[in-house]
């Protein structure tokens, strides 16, 4: 049976802890448990799950140093960076729990003097929720929560990236009481992924890279059943010279150099108007030479390491490859000798082509590629130039301008001027090969059921 | 070049005949498509509706033309032609009076300092495909909504009705959409197959399980999404305290219309044991009066029969019909079997016409299971008095559309699609024109 053992990439990559990946029989067995608790489960009704699911809320509250401590160890997310994640992340759990029956509520489509039509959203069954270790308890959250609500059961598998992390989350779980076969866990790498999907499951909810995502689309369409997903992105954000730019630096850093980069809906390219572009790239090289690098357990660190060696070499040979065709690096704070592990600077490159690999792919690390541009034409053309189109920003005085840019972005999300858009009212996720479906707000819940429509006598 | 001949079911004369699409007519809809779509996508709402609404008026000035074209081309009965035309109207009507409701932009809130809205926004170049059996309403559920979301269409008639939906797409061109906006191209499967393989981005099929089923893999090679309304089993549930008279007739209107080749047909009858032999006697002479038209092919009749046949040697009774009759035509009668199983492929799969199985059942547990053993999930009926029992029923079937006590409505602002292999998303309703679009957030600084 296969080990995996867990490292911390922010020491040396020093074992934190090994587990077993789940063998088939368990796999098997769970989705088996989860299909034999789904009937139940859905009769219960939405109310009497969001009381269920409450007690689940304040159980996690409970553990919220212990999360955070681990995943600082496990991820390499800075301490304080990782608290700040939880205290967010209680934001949506409450948002879930509070507009779950609104969201879910039957509604009447259409009413004569011999007919009445309702709207019912039915949970699809079991879903299979595997999430990724950028943001592991987040993503946990988003998965499974609006899952349990909506009236699905379901088996989780986080990222063999967090895998430690991952076992927590599920033995917390199994604290709150929930019935058998409501929540389950199965643990592994991509392979215990692909034989959780293969197995006899109704409904695929995942976050995580473009390639793992569609391939799962693959396994849901030989399956025949729906996915949600919600995949990687190269968010383009678009600076006009009558912006106000000391609004937006503080902005864009924290868009691209937060959580070390890794996050899907980061700024991964920056668009600025020609007549600004000096003096934004000037003041951005400043201002991530006051980033500090630093051990993920240090509170004062504000960037830590990447996740993995995997990843660090990723985004060494993109940068390389960038340097190669004639871009121009600038760098912040080195990363000193007692720093070992996945550590990269924060960086900013220019000169950019768009054969670059850190054009065309994403880049998932603390690096920003500048470009600029003459017109509103090109810019759009510039920030739709990539298959990806998850998240955008668009900074301008101009309200037109900014109006008519949000509807040519081919994007799931844009921001204006730096409103962050992740609020759990909002809708989110992806254009083209970013996703398909949406997760949070009204949309969200009903995207995990099936519509049945109920047509009787008035 | 090769052309597909069109026949009339009734008496197999030849109606007319069309140039089938060639690899290069394909590439070229889909590049036209693509060069029409940003105009199309900058089109206003109302301006887009005003389009469709001119085409309605064609299309009630066209009525009888089209009528006649239908009823000549699958075989329906002419006052049956009309009336699906008549009926589209409603949803052509709902179409254009809430598109803008429904895909609009939205404000979902807004504080002192900024604005958190919602636009849906078209995919692209949607590749509509449809079935023959309404070939006007079908024709128009794979059009109408997708234009006024702001897609492009290219559309494949069903190799059974292309003059038919041809003449559709034509009168939608007459009221002046731009160029390239809806094409159509014309053939068989293999031509289906050839246009979603090509540079489309969004697929809207109506049609086969099996076919469907091939598509949604198609699509998942591409990345794109796909519409998907499949096949039907639906069941009907009939308990003792139902009223006899009006559930017998709504039974023969639900399995029996349009030759019983409807998707969402009452296909497998359950009836309570207590009035099982009273019910099937009422129903047996009732169904005797019922006055069909042809099935639409060769193929299809072909298909029931072999169904009946498997029926027959596993042991069922035909109470009524169940031989094909002598003479021209692809004509087969109504048809009522008892002393059905499981094992019969006339409950396991779908039958696509005037053959309805009849069980009985004793619990409520019982029909529900029995009605559920399916991998169809479209719909399905219920009958009783007990208004509570009705609905425990109606939210225990696996189904998209249940109705109580009357044949499923068929409405422009009720969603309808399927469980299991009867499909993926919705069509009309809120929630079918936003299956149609992606969605879009935007949040603005004030």
């Amino acid at each position: 049976m296969a080990t995996i053992i867990s490292t911390n990439p922010g020491k040396n990559y020093e074992p934190i802890g090994e587990m077993t990946a789940s063998s088939h029989d368990e796999v098997r067995q769970k989705v088996m448990l989860a299909q034999k608790a789904k009937d139940d489960w859905r009769r219960l009704g939405v109310a009497k799950r969001v009381s269920f699911m409450r007690n689940v809320y304040s159980v996690f509250k409970k553990h919220e140093s212990e999360i955070s401590d681990i995943i600082t160890k496990e991820v390499g997310t800075p301490i304080t960076e990782c608290r700040g994640e939880i205290t967010w992340d209680w934001g949506y759990f409450e948002w879930f729990l509070d507009h779950a029956e609104e969201s879910l509520a039957l509604k009447i489509t259409g009413k004569d003097n011999i007919s009445v039509h309702t709207v019912h959203f039915e949970p699809t069954g079991v879903a299979a929720v595997i999430t990724p270790w950028n943001l592991p308890f987040d993503l946990f959250l988003w998965g499974v929560v609006p899952n349990l609500l909506a009236g699905n059961t379901v088996v989780h598998k986080a990222s063999e990236e967090c895998i430690i992390t991952g076992k927590l989350l599920a033995d917390i779980m199994e604290e709150t009481g929930l019935p058998k076969g409501v929540f389950s866990a199965v643990h592994g790498a991509g392979d215990v992924g692909e034989y959780l999907v293969n197995q006899n499951i109704d409904l695929i909810w995942f976050t995580g890279s473009t390639e793992v995502g569609k391939k799962l689309y693959r396994i849901a369409a030989d399956k025949f059943i729906k996915a949600i997903l919600e995949l990687g992105g190269s968010n383009p954000a678009i600076i006009f010279d009558d912006a106000d730019i000391d609004g937006l630096i503080e902005n864009i850093i924290f868009k691209r150099y937060g959580y070390g980069g890794q996050a899907c809906d980061a700024d991964k390219r920056l668009i600025v108007q020609k007549s600004m572009y000096d003096e934004v790239v000037e003041k951005l090289s400043a201002r991530i030479k006051k980033i500090k690098p630093g051990v993920p357990d240090d509170p004062s660190t504000e960037l830590g390491p990447l996740v993995s060696k995997k990843q660090l070499e990723l985004l060494e040979n993109q940068v390389d490859d960038a340097i190669k065709q004639g871009a121009t690096m600038i760098q912040g704070q080195p990363v000193t000798k007692d720093l070992r592990g996945a550590y990269y600077p924060a960086t900013i490159l220019t000169n950019i082509m768009p054969s670059m690999r850190v054009w065309k792919e994403e880049v998932f690390g603390p690096v920003l590629s500048v470009v600029s541009f003459d017109t509103e034409e090109e810019a759009i053309q510039m920030a739709n130039d990539t298959v990806y189109g998850l998240g955008s920003q668009v900074f301008t005085k101009d309200m037109k301008k900014a109006a008519r840019i949000a509807r040519e972005i081919q994007a799931g999300n844009v921001d204006v001027n730096g409103v962050g858009h992740f609020r759990p009212y909002n809708p989110f996720g992806g254009y083209k090969s970013s996703g398909m479906g949406r997760e949070h707000g009204t949309f969200g819940f009903q995207e995990l059921c099936q519509i049945k429509v109920i047509s009787q006598n008035a | 070049m090769a052309i597909l001949i069109s026949y009339n079911p009734a008496n197999g004369e030849k109606v007319g005949e069309s140039v089938v699409s060639t690899p290069e007519d394909i590439q070229k809809a889909v590049e036209k498509a693509h060069a029409a779509l940003n105009a199309w996508k900058d089109t206003s709402f109302s301006d887009r509706a005003a389009i469709v609404r001119k085409f309605r008026k064609l299309l009630v000035e066209n009525q009888e033309k089209l009528s006649q074209l239908i009823t000549k081309e699958m075989g329906k009965p002419i006052s049956e032609s009309r009336e699906e035309i008549e009926w589209e109207l409603e949803f052509i009507d709902w179409y254009c009076d809430n598109v803008e409701r429904v895909l609009g932009e939205k404000v979902l809130r807004e504080d002192e300092k900024t604005i958190y809205k919602t636009v849906w926004e078209p995919y692209g170049v949607c590749a509509s495909i449809a079935p023959w059996n309404f070939p006007v309403t079908m024709a128009s559920t794979g059009i109408t909504a997708q234009l006024l979301a702001g897609n492009t269409v290219i559309f494949k008639p069903s190799e059974y009705t292309t003059l038919s939906q041809k003449l559709f797409v034509d009168l939608f061109n007459q009221a002046g959409l731009p160029e390239g906006v809806l094409q159509c191209i014309v053939g068989d499967s293999t031509v289906g197959a050839a246009l979603v393989d090509s540079d489309i981005d969004l697929l809207w099929f109506t049609g086969s399980t099996k076919v469907g089923q091939f598509l949604y893999k198609k699509c998942a090679e591409k990345f794109i999404p796909c519409m998907l309304e499949l096949g039907g089993s639906s069941p009907g549930i009939v308990f003792a305290d139902c009223d006899l008279e009006k559930t017998v007739d709504t039974v023969v209107n639900a399995r029996f219309f349009n030759a019983g080749q409807v998707c969402n047909a009452l296909k497998r009858l359950y009836v309570e044991k207590s009035i099982f032999d009273v019910f099937v006697k009422k129903l047996t002479e009732r169904v005797q009066k019922v006055k069909l038209g042809p099935m639409v092919s060769e193929k299809q009749l072909n298909a029931l029969a072999g169904q009946v046949e498997d029926a027959k040697k596993k042991g069922a009774q035909i109470l009524l019909g169940g031989n094909v009759p002598d003479g021209k035509g692809y004509f087969y009668p109504p048809t009522i079997l008892t002393d059905v199983t499981r094992s019969m492929r006339v409950m396991s799969e779908e039958t696509f016409g005037p053959v309805l199985p009849v069980m009985p059942f004793e619990s409520e547990e019982e029909a529900i299971r029995l009605a559920n053993n399916t991998v169809y999930g479209l719909s399905g009926l219920v009958f009783t008095k007990d208004a509570a029992r009705a609905n425990r029923v109606a939210r225990s079937l696996k189904a998209g559309g249940i109705s109580v006590n009357m044949v499923l409505a068929y409405k422009p602002f009720a969603p309808m699609g399927g469980y299991k292999l009867s499909g993926l998303g919705r069509e009309y309703g809120d929630e079918g024109f936003q299956d149609l679009a992606q969605l879009k957030y935007i949040c603005e600084a004030k």
